[in-house]
């Protein structure tokens, strides 16, 4: 059979169908982000503003407190070694001491709605963030 | 808590009403970015996505009267852009289909960026903002309604209800510059009018300052060097340069992540020396009193 | 939290009530959240990337633009609801896997939807035209000329 480029099929060298094409013109495709669970709950990261930074402490009680928010993680909560990496593992899962770069994540939050945790995130961030000057 | 969904304008004069500090929603494309980044949290919403009202356009005599609900894709029908040319360039600049088909002439208003793409046009066709509320209506020029960046003279409890502009007026151009070539926030935008019947120039610059700015010496400078009887320049290229150094003088223009102050003056310049040029180059059609 | 209401959308034919949703929800999130409708995709959240291009009262619009309780009373149709009833795939769906215009399939539903509308209105459509209309659709892997091919294959289907 011929197909619109006329390329017949189910033989050697020619262009095989892709398997996942169906699905994913069906948008049917499952990426992480579609997966889904009954009562999951939402992540948002409070990311350093500052490209290098000291960071002197992360008050996380606000967060902590705010309805619908289940759990404030930082570098405390990591057990074991507190860095990852695939050749090195030196980088850090969540800052403490020093933030490396603008976005480095310093904390996590978990809510029962992804805008309650942006929110709770967005609140314990800025104001214990204090920065060095630039070492740039 | 509410979301207000009229379905006419009396309805939505009644919803803002009862709300009189809701947050107005046409097309969306400013008010959800704020939304989803949490930099807004909507309360109490009028959303004028139903008011038909708003979204249509009607000619009344020499003017066009817009409905502020019109979309960039209306403005870039056939029909409306042959009586406004200039805005429909304009409007066919802006981001993708997607946000062409949503996002609106009042929107476009009601923001008020510096760098909003049909604001040098309306500025350049010196049109009228209609603001109402029940029982009431305003009218403003640009100049009294953009007041500063993202913001305007609009009072609570009033929306945006049309703008009016000459219909078919002269010889109109677009220009934009942005960081890259679709889907961008202008760095610098230029709109041109050159009436060859009432012998004027209209030059207005966008994303040089913090409202649209008319350049007005460079206008008054073209008005007498421009040939009206058999079009051209009288002074030629020369001429040309001068009008566009009289553009970049207009301009004032800051740093920001887009661009710096240095390069919108030069794109500004370049900008309006294309326009001019552009026009010109159509100029002998118009004289022999053909539209272009 | 505050700010909860509660409304009825019309998708792909069939109303879904929506109960005790945030305001400010915007639609993408209420398809794939709440109505189990994960086909249309959230990459930017801006309006730039247009993976979640759905079609209201055939319009075509990029979801996360649009506050979800806004969209009551209009008809909203999404990838999921352009494949044909009996499980296979539309013209314009086939042409895309047919092409090699499938690779990691993110943009995928986005793009499906988007040429989808523009045939629909455009069934001749030039180069440029198909070029502006997909426009709003970005994709990282393929370069964009299996795309082209798809939507060449798709149109010379429907014109036999």
């Amino acid at each position: 059979m011929t197909t619109a480029t006329g390329i017949r099929r189910g033989r050697l060298g020619e262009s095989a169908r892709r398997p996942d094409g169906g699905p994913k013109v069906r948008g049917q495709f499952a990426f992480s982000s579609d997966l889904f669970a009954e009562g999951m709950l939402w992540g948002h990261l409070v990311r350093s503003p500052h490209a290098a930074a000291t960071i002197r402490g992360v008050d996380i009680s606000e967060a902590t407190k705010a309805s619908g928010v289940h759990a404030v993680l930082t570098a405390d909560d990591v057990p074991g070694r507190k860095t990852f990496g695939l050749d090195y593992p030196d980088q850090p899962v969540f800052a403490w001491d020093v933030a490396r770069y603008m976005g480095e994540p310093i904390a996590a939050v978990a809510a029962d709605h992804p805008d309650t945790a942006r929110r709770a995130a967005a609140g314990s961030s800025s104001a214990r963030l204090r920065s060095a000057t630039s070492r740039m | 808590m509410t979301v207000y969904l009229p379905a006419s304008l009396e309805e939505a004069f009644e919803a803002f009403e009862l709300a009189p500090d809701a947050d107005l929603l046409a097309g969306g494309t400013d008010y959800m970015v704020e939304v989803n980044s949490g930099h807004r949290h909507p309360s109490k919403v009028v959303a004028l996505r139903k008011v038909g009202e708003l979204a249509g356009w009607r000619r009344e005599g020499d003017e066009v009267v817009l409905g502020a609900g019109l979309t960039y894709t209306d403005l870039m029908q056939p029909d409306l852009s042959e009586l406004l040319p200039g805005l429909a360039q304009a409007a066919r600049t802006v981001g993708s289909p997607q946000i062409r088909n949503v996002g609106t002439l009042g929107g476009n208003l009601g923001t008020a960026s510096p760098a909003g793409d049909t604001l040098p046009v309306l500025s350049a066709l010196d049109a009228v903002v209609v603001l109402g509320r029940r029982g009431s209506v305003r009218r403003l020029t640009m100049h009294e309604f953009v007041l500063g960046p993202k913001a305007t003279a609009l009072e609570p409890g009033e929306l945006i209800v049309e703008v009016r502009v000459p219909a078919a007026l002269g010889s109109q151009e677009f220009l934009k510059v942005g960081t890259r070539n679709a889907m961008v926030i202008a760095v610098v935008n230029v709109a041109l009018v050159v009436d060859w019947v009432g012998r004027s120039v209209r030059c207005a610059l966008g994303s040089v300052g913090p409202v649209p700015i008319r350049a007005g010496e460079a206008e008054a400078f073209a008005e007498s060097r421009i040939d009206w009887a058999a079009g051209g320049l009288t002074g030629g290229a020369a001429d040309l340069a001068e009008f566009a150094g009289l553009v970049r003088a207009a301009a004032r223009p800051i740093d920001d992540h887009r661009s710096t102050a240095e390069y919108r003056t030069h794109a500004v310049g370049v900008c309006a020396h294309r326009a001019l040029d552009r026009v010109l180059a159509r100029a002998g059609s118009w004289t022999l009193g053909h539209a272009s | 939290m505050s700010d909860l209401i509660t409304y009825a959308l019309k998708v792909n034919g069939r109303e879904r009530e929506v109960v005790g949703a945030w305001l400010g929800e915007n639609l993408l999130y209420v398809l794939r959240e709440r109505l189990g409708l994960p086909g249309s995709k959230n990459a930017c959240e801006q309006g730039e990337c247009g993976s979640c291009s759905v079609l209201i009262d055939g319009t075509l619009e990029c979801a996360c633009m649009v506050l979800a309780g806004s969209a009551a009373g209009h008809d909203i149709v999404t990838v999921e609801g352009l494949s044909p009833d009996d499980g296979e795939l539309s013209d314009v769906q086939e042409a895309f896997v047919a092409e090699g215009a499938v690779q990691c399939g993110f943009c995928t539903p986005g793009l499906i939807v988007s040429v989808h509308d523009l045939l629909s209105r455009n069934p001749d459509p030039s180069d440029l035209e198909v070029r502006e209309a997909i426009s709003g659709n970005l994709c990282r892997c393929t370069g964009y000329g299996r795309v082209l091919a798809a939507v060449r294959a798709a149109q010379e289907t429907r014109q036999r």
